[in-house]
């Protein structure tokens, strides 16, 4: 009966506190009874904090692992052990690169040539099919069925009948009268991107977080100064949000695109791709104190 | 915080208005108690039953007028907690105030004495140990999935079972790096010496 009523799922909704004081009060009544169920409280509590670590946790759940979860006793220190553990892994099994991902995705030895190359031929025609089969779409989007089976198969041709409706454009007006041109290769733009980002607490999911892009080899954000204080000088730290601390600094606000507010750059490599990140912002006092002015959530994207 | 002879008769009282009972019920709860927290493997069950009991005196005067039931079920889950407290807590930690101003370059010193901490740890675990914490954890969710399938079919045992294996290895590892945080120095000549 006892392990009915404790099972992942519910030991997972106990430690993040979700469930209601008497189903809460059962299951520590169950968990000092029975050595098993208490075991299952630890390993999923072991699991949570794991799953923070490496930012697997859904955003609710993250919520709630920050509200409840680490109010407990014990176990912020237990976050910054397993924090460090992390790190240690990550130092001594560095990330293998998208190469050997694929390499080992495909069970590839370390001479794939002859494998990749065959994979690589199988990719092409794939493709041709694909693109094939998509311009014959194109030409006759209405045609009916009969009709398609009458004409002869033509081959794809690059330009757009009047009158057809375009199916796939370039992103913009301009681009259209330079099909015919070759391609130049993409280079990378030296170009500084600046972002303006919203205040708002740890509450916020990924989706509302400020999307930034990385592609230029700097970031600058913008952190408007939306509170009634004012400080003379602030203090941002930009950290990854399970609060491991990337860069800080000690900032004049200036104006920026929002009115008042203060600029910060990060450059480019220092931030990782779906990686979610906070700019804490603190205001520093006249007598040297710090105190908590409020954080920048985003998230980096491709 | 030391009991009180007044606390202590409010908890009779509370377990029964006739002294007599009373004290039935206490030495009942009590055994109880002990017997539990020797069957969660602790090594000092009666000095964890009596903190219980006397962690219960203490909250009685705040809930003694409104709370309906059993006694039993109450001091079980207070035991719960003074279990996993007991487990957590095996060296004392100070915990450091998250928001305290201007106390940065502390908490990047704990960050390189907590990383200093638990890569002595990992060294002083066995190879097998050591290789089965590193496959466990490291990765991120999809990478984690499959190493612990490959963990489990190489052991020849299911995940649940691989499941416990890690988490005691990883609470060695906390405990490890929790001693060393208290003592630094002790570790470090520990290490020296075990390298000579």
């Amino acid at each position: 009966m006892r392990e009915q009523i404790l099972d992942e799922v519910v030991a997972r909704r106990f430690l993040l506190g979700e469930l209601s004081t008497e189903e809460q009060e059962r299951i520590e009544e169950l968990a000092f009874g029975d050595p098993q169920s208490f075991a299952l409280l630890e390993a999923v509590e072991d699991d949570l904090i794991d799953e923070f670590v490496y930012n697997d946790l859904s955003a609710e759940e993250r919520k709630r692992f920050q509200q409840y979860f680490l109010t407990q006793p014990g176990r912020s220190e237990d976050l910054r052990i397993a924090d460090a553990l992390r790190q240690h892994l990550d130092r001594e099994f560095p990330r293998p690169s998208l190469w050997q991902r694929l390499l080992k995705f495909f069970h590839l030895g370390p001479s794939p040539l002859p494998a990749l190359a065959t994979g690589a031929i199988t990719v092409a025609a794939i493709i041709i099919i694909a693109i094939l089969v998509r311009e014959r779409f194109r030409k006759t989007p209405s045609q009916p069925v009969e009709a398609e089976k009458r004409s002869t198969p033509a081959l794809p041709t690059p330009t757009s009948t009047p009158g057809e409706t375009p199916v796939h454009t370039s992103p913009s007006p301009a681009h259209q009268n330079d099909q015919n041109k070759p391609a130049l290769p993409r280079r990378p733009t030296s170009a500084v991107y600046s972002f303006l980002l919203t205040p708002g607490g740890p509450d916020r999911g990924d989706s509302e977080a400020t999307p930034v892009s990385k592609k230029s080899r700097s970031v600058e954000f913008q952190l408007p100064l939306t509170g009634t204080t004012t400080y003379r000088s602030y203090k941002a730290s930009l950290e990854k949000e399970n609060g491991q601390a990337i860069q800080t600094w000690t900032v004049k606000p200036s104006r920026i695109t929002s009115g008042n507010g203060v600029r910060v750059s990060v450059p480019s490599s220092q931030l990782e791709v779906s990686q979610r990140y906070r700019i804490v912002l603190k205001g520093i006092a006249a007598n040297g104190n710090l105190q908590f002015y409020d954080e920048y959530y985003f998230v980096v994207r491709d | 915080m030391e009991l009180t002879q007044e606390s202590f008769d409010l908890l009779l009282f509370w377990l029964h208005p006739v002294p007599d009972e009373a004290g039935k019920i206490y030495l009942k709860i009590r055994t109880g108690l002990v017997k539990n927290f020797a069957a969660h493997g602790c090594s000092v069950p009666d000095e964890l039953a009596d903190i219980t009991l006397d962690r219960v005196a203490q909250k009685l005067p705040a809930i003694i007028d409104t709370y309906v039931g059993e006694r039993e079920p109450y001091v079980h889950r207070v035991a719960f907690y003074v279990l996993r407290e007991h487990r957590a807590k095996l060296v004392e930690i100070v915990e450091l105030d998250q928001d305290l101003p201007g106390k940065d370059p502390v908490e990047g010193r704990d960050k390189e004495l907590r990383s200093f901490c638990v890569n002595k740890c990992m060294g002083l675990l066995p190879a097998w140990k050591k290789n089965l914490i590193e496959k466990y954890y490291h990765g991120s969710k999809g990478t984690k999935i499959r190493n612990r399938k490959e963990l489990a079919a190489g052991l020849n045992i299911g995940l649940a079972a691989l499941r416990v294996k890690a988490l005691r290895i990883r609470q060695a590892l906390e405990k490890c790096t929790k001693s060393c945080l208290a003592n630094p120095e002790a570790m470090e000549q520990s290490s020296n010496e075990s390298n000579k």
